[in-house]
């Protein structure tokens, strides 16, 4: 048991409850104060797979601007006569059979499965160099060649660019191997901004309807005036 | 016993269940839009397992940078859409948003 399996462990079991009392909640509030925690859990295993940068990314958005999203609108739709949350109770007791059957599949599937891993990356053998002489006893034969051989081929870049720094090699893979999918995303960024703010616009041209509004000729007709979806057909 | 790759795959996988479980027995539709964002939240801890176990040179690290920036401008549009149809129907209780007009 090294510090990697306990820090895991660890991490895997406050990421698991808070997950379970965010399905588990009463209050929307609560469901997502667990969820918070389930996203702290979650860049602590980030960190623990040596990816840092995206640790820090996942507590700004998920843990930081996710969270205050979701709270804000908790706050803005939670009326006072809704208290039950969810369906009742042979409807979720269905949902519960259906989603752990689907993740029993899953979990079989992994389990059964034999990865072929890179162990013997440097950044590997420099967390798990206890674990290191029986990390290849779940391969066969056939993966521990593969395993080596894709092993020398990638290892010396490997080495390089973990020497460089994981962010800063991430920020030069975005401006130059996957540039075209980095723009794609800032505009799909912009995009979402632009129908946030528009969707949110609709509420001010619908008081502005209500208001009296000028006609051509200098009479007023105020809109709202029919109720909705009987106005005056057109003459 | 010796934390794999495996692992981290079947931490991805409960915590799938959980977001699907959440996903589907929430009548609150926020409740729904956070069963989705941890459905996506394990797709990103399986990208970064395979990107860490494997040799494919951060390629799952990138993946889950557009993942992540995907799950943000999702989760923007989906409150903006909730706060209109409270707006509209002044509930978002599942059960009863039937109509899609007035």
């Amino acid at each position: 048991m090294t510090v990697f399996d306990s820090t895991f462990y660890v991490l895997g079991t406050i990421t698991l409850i808070a997950a379970v009392m965010m399905a588990a909640a009463r209050t929307m509030v609560r469901s997502v104060l667990a969820l918070l925690f389930t996203f702290l859990g979650i860049a602590g295993i980030f960190v623990l797979l040596s990816a840092e940068l995206l640790a820090v990314v996942e507590l700004l958005v998920f843990a930081g601007g996710m969270t205050t999203l979701l709270l804000f609108g908790v706050a803005l739709t939670t009326s006072r006569e809704a208290t039950s949350l969810s369906y009742r109770a042979r409807y979720k007791v269905y949902c519960c059979i259906v989603s752990l059957v689907i993740a029993g599949s899953i979990g079989v599937t992994l389990w059964n499965t034999r990865w072929i891993t890179n162990s013997s990356a440097p950044w590997n053998t420099f967390l798990n160099h206890s674990a290191q002489g029986t990390s290849t006893t779940s391969k066969d034969d056939a993966g521990s060649t593969v395993a080596a051989t894709s092993t020398t081929t990638g290892n010396a870049t490997a080495e390089a660019m973990r020497s460089a720094g994981d962010s800063e090699h991430l920020g030069a893979l975005l401006l130059t191997d996957y540039l075209l999918p980095f723009e794609v995303i800032a505009f799909l960024l912009l995009v979402s901004i632009f129908g946030g703010v528009i969707m949110m616009r609709e509420e001010k041209r619908r008081v502005f309807l209500s208001r009296p509004v000028q006609e051509r000729d200098g009479s007023a007709t105020v809109m709202d005036q029919y109720p909705a979806n009987q106005y005056p057909q057109e003459a | 016993m010796h934390v794999g790759l495996t692992h981290f795959l079947l931490l991805g996988a409960g915590l799938f269940a959980i977001g699907l479980i959440t996903m589907l027995t929430r009548r609150n539709a926020i409740g729904v839009l956070m069963g989705i964002e941890l459905i996506l939240t394990a797709s990103m801890i399986n990208f970064v397992a395979f990107s860490h176990f494997s040799n494919i040179n951060l390629g799952g690290e990138m993946n889950t940078f557009f993942v992540l920036a995907i799950a943000a401008a999702e989760a923007i549009v989906a409150v903006a859409i909730i706060l209109n149809v409270y707006r509209t129907s002044k509930t978002i209780d599942l059960r009863n948003l039937d109509q899609l007009r007035d």
